[in-house]
């Protein structure tokens, strides 16, 4: 079977875990802390696959796909170059913001660290009720963003995205977050929140259920059977959507 | 009019979940089975007979999946049944067939119409996939041309690239084009000159979340002899219509002679036996093709067929059937009307596929089945459903007086969205 492909990986680590950081100060006390230090905005540029921005300040991380003013900018020529930085075994080339070295090093690694914390689970950080909080929201947002970089890059993931039906799905969490991945011409995107696209959608009962998911401890099936997991509207779109769900852990593991 | 629970479902689930994956795996689990929501919906039954079904919890319902089509003459039809554990008393499972194989295959032949042999298997799967194979035997092609959103089976070669466990080789010789339309079929055999092992397709068309299709006038007089000129194998999947449209095989009901059948479904009456029915010309491709299995002679869903089949014949089954359904439908399409809904029809009455209009998100209509469910009345989303001979008029009216209440429930649960319909 197919393996993951480099560039859909560096798509996913681009505009799936770069953009998960924006959820990071509202459960981490460090990443508060820095993102209430100086402003900085650091621009991704990756050779095949596009840029983004970082702004971090004012207490928030904001994640905008696409170029523009920037602090600081981080060229990586191939999507390889990416990987490997998000691997630990490669450092970006920076066009911008040469004094700003320290920053990569201090600040920013320290909440792309605090970020790899709550999306590597051990089962004795998991014992702790508000890491598995953290946890599961901030893995649902890495999911669902990375599907949508799945469904548009990924060979198999690509098929799938070509069968779901113009519009969207709602992927909500009772008393916790909600996400809509729309659907049109066969290209995913995936937002905060309703989108008024929304035909279908699929309810997890609760944050916890949504992490055991999420972290492999419960599967979709029996989700589905026991009620932890209800689907409705336009399933027909949930059935491709969850073939490139499948896909998911393969980029991401 | 009481709605039902479910506990003792949930608790076998949970039991379930702990040694079967996903608990309720495949079509009657519900994951396949779309039970939406899933605590309208029971999990497992306890018993059975003739149109219906009784749930662990002890709640009867009119079943109007039959099964996904094997229950055609009533559940547990003592005929059938008596003829099954009659051959029980001389054995099943032996090293050597029983003679009933024979007489199975000679009633195949007299019964439906192409047959000049038939061969005989478990499921609907094997029979497709054995049908290609005598195809590319035939034929010495590699190709298959498959209607978009036909159902064949799940073996790799019938499902889509990209989902779990299929390779892009698996699918590599798959064409498709769309259900009734014969200038793409014609277009793309042309391209393909020489390369088309075969063309299957069920008689009509019969998608999920769908409406279904009937073959438009003509067409598969054109397709007969397109495939004829072009020497592509022409293999009806009669899987889930078989008998039920006509006990000579659906190709006799359109007008048509395949040159491959596949029956399973209501063959045996739900005993585990399928079949393959074919012209001479491939006759000897079909003995060439390796393929058996352990429990594909067993004699005991042989004397199944034998019973099935015959009764099938002796009280026109197809006919039963579809003057069932028609009264059913008309039935439920009046209930909707009062509520201001507009229930839509399609399919063949037999095995009709039903949803609301003017529902394109299958919001109401996953709820007024739900409803229905909760009640007594077994229907799924978006599946055909089926009728089988034991369905009565009481059956009927029961159905159609909680229909009514369904869609009451419906148009009261949201009366804004029930308002806009009138």
């Amino acid at each position: 079977m197919r393996m993951v492909d480099p560039t859909t990986t560096a798509r996913v680590n681009l505009f799936a875990v770069l953009r998960t950081l924006e959820g990071l100060p509202a459960v981490d006390a460090e990443a508060r802390a820095i993102a209430a230090d100086r402003r900085e905005t650091i621009q991704f540029v990756v050779g095949g696959v596009g840029r983004a921005r970082l702004t971090i300040g004012d207490g928030a991380i904001a994640f905008s796909p696409g170029g523009g003013a920037s602090t600081i900018t981080l060229w990586f020529p191939k999507p390889e170059a990416l990987n490997a930085m998000f691997a630990g075994t490669g450092n970006p080339i920076p066009l911008k913001g040469l004094t700003k070295i320290g920053y990569l090093k201090g600040p920013f690694t320290k909440l792309t660290d605090r970020l790899g914390h709550y999306l590597r689970p051990s089962p004795e950080l998991l014992a702790d009720e508000g890491y598995r909080k953290a946890n599961a929201e901030l893995s649902l947002h890495t999911a669902f963003y990375a599907l949508a970089e799945i469904g548009n890059s990924d060979p198999d993931g690509r098929l799938n995205a070509g069968r779901m039906a113009d519009g969207g799905i709602l992927v909500a969490v009772e008393g916790g977050p909600s996400l809509s991945v729309v659907a049109k011409g066969g290209r995913l995107e995936t937002r905060k929140g309703e989108a008024p696209e929304n035909r279908a959608r699929m309810s997890f009962s609760g944050v916890e259920e949504a992490g055991q998911l999420l972290r492999g401890e419960l599967s979709s099936y029996l989700a589905i059977g026991t009620g932890k997991l209800s689907l409705g509207g336009y399933t027909p779109s949930i059935d491709h959507m969850n073939k490139i769900l499948g896909l998911v852990p393969r980029y991401l593991s | 009019m009481n709605t039902y629970t479910y506990p003792k479902s949930r608790e076998l689930f949970a039991r379930a979940a702990k040694v079967i994956p996903g608990g309720v795996y495949g079509h009657l689990g519900p994951a396949e089975g779309c039970f939406m929501p899933i605590d309208a919906y029971p999990l497992f039954s306890s018993r059975s007979s003739g149109p219906y079904f009784w749930d662990v919890d002890g709640n009867r319902f009119i079943d109007y999946m039959c099964a996904y089509g094997p229950n055609v003459l009533g559940y547990n039809d003592p005929d059938v049944d008596a003829a099954v554990m009659e051959q029980f008393k001389d054995g099943n499972c032996v090293s050597f067939p029983s003679p009933k194989l024979v007489e199975l295959g000679e009633l195949m032949v007299d019964t439906v119409d192409m047959a000049d042999w038939a061969f005989f298997a478990k499921n609907g799967g094997d029979a497709t996939s054995f049908s290609l194979m005598i195809a590319r035997a035939a034929t010495g092609r590699k190709k298959v041309v498959l209607t978009r959103g036909g159902y064949h089976g799940v073996a790799p070669w019938t499902q889509k690239a990209g989902h779990p466990g299929v390779t892009p080789e698996d699918v590599a010789n798959n064409l498709y084009v769309e259900f009734g339309d014969y200038e793409a079929l014609e277009r793309l055999f042309a391209e393909q000159r020489g390369q088309i092992a075969c063309f299957m397709s069920t008689p009509y068309h019969h998608p999920v979340f769908e409406d279904s299709r009937l073959p438009p006038d003509g067409y598969w007089k054109k397709v007969r002899e397109l495939c004829t000129r072009e020497g592509v194998v022409l293999a009806i999947d009669d899987v889930r219509c078989g008998f039920r449209l006509d006990v000579r095989g659906s190709d006799a009901h359109y007008g048509f002679e395949a040159d491959l059948e596949c029956f399973c479904k209501a063959l045996a009456n739900g005993w585990n036996i399928s079949a393959v029915c074919g012209k001479d010309w491939l006759r000897d491709a079909a003995g060439s093709v390796m393929y058996t299995g352990s429990y594909w002679l067993s004699a005991a869903p042989i004397a199944a067929a034998l019973t099935c089949v015959g009764k099938m014949r002796e009280m026109d089954v197809a006919k039963v059937c579809a003057d069932k359904g028609r009264k059913l439908t008309d039935g439920l399409v009046a209930a909707s009307r009062r509520h201001g809904f507009d229930l839509r029809i399609s399919g063949e009455p037999a095995m009709w596929f039903m949803r609301q209009s003017d529902d394109p998100d299958f919001v109401l209509h996953q709820a007024w089945v739900a409803e229905c469910v909760r009640r007594g009345v077994f229907f799924t989303n978006h599946h055909n459903l089926f009728i089988n001979a034991a369905l009565s008029d009481d059956d009927i009216a029961f159905t159609l007086e909680v229909a009514d209440e369904a869609f009451a429930q419906v148009a009261k649960a949201d009366p804004r969205e029930a308002g806009k319909r009138r």
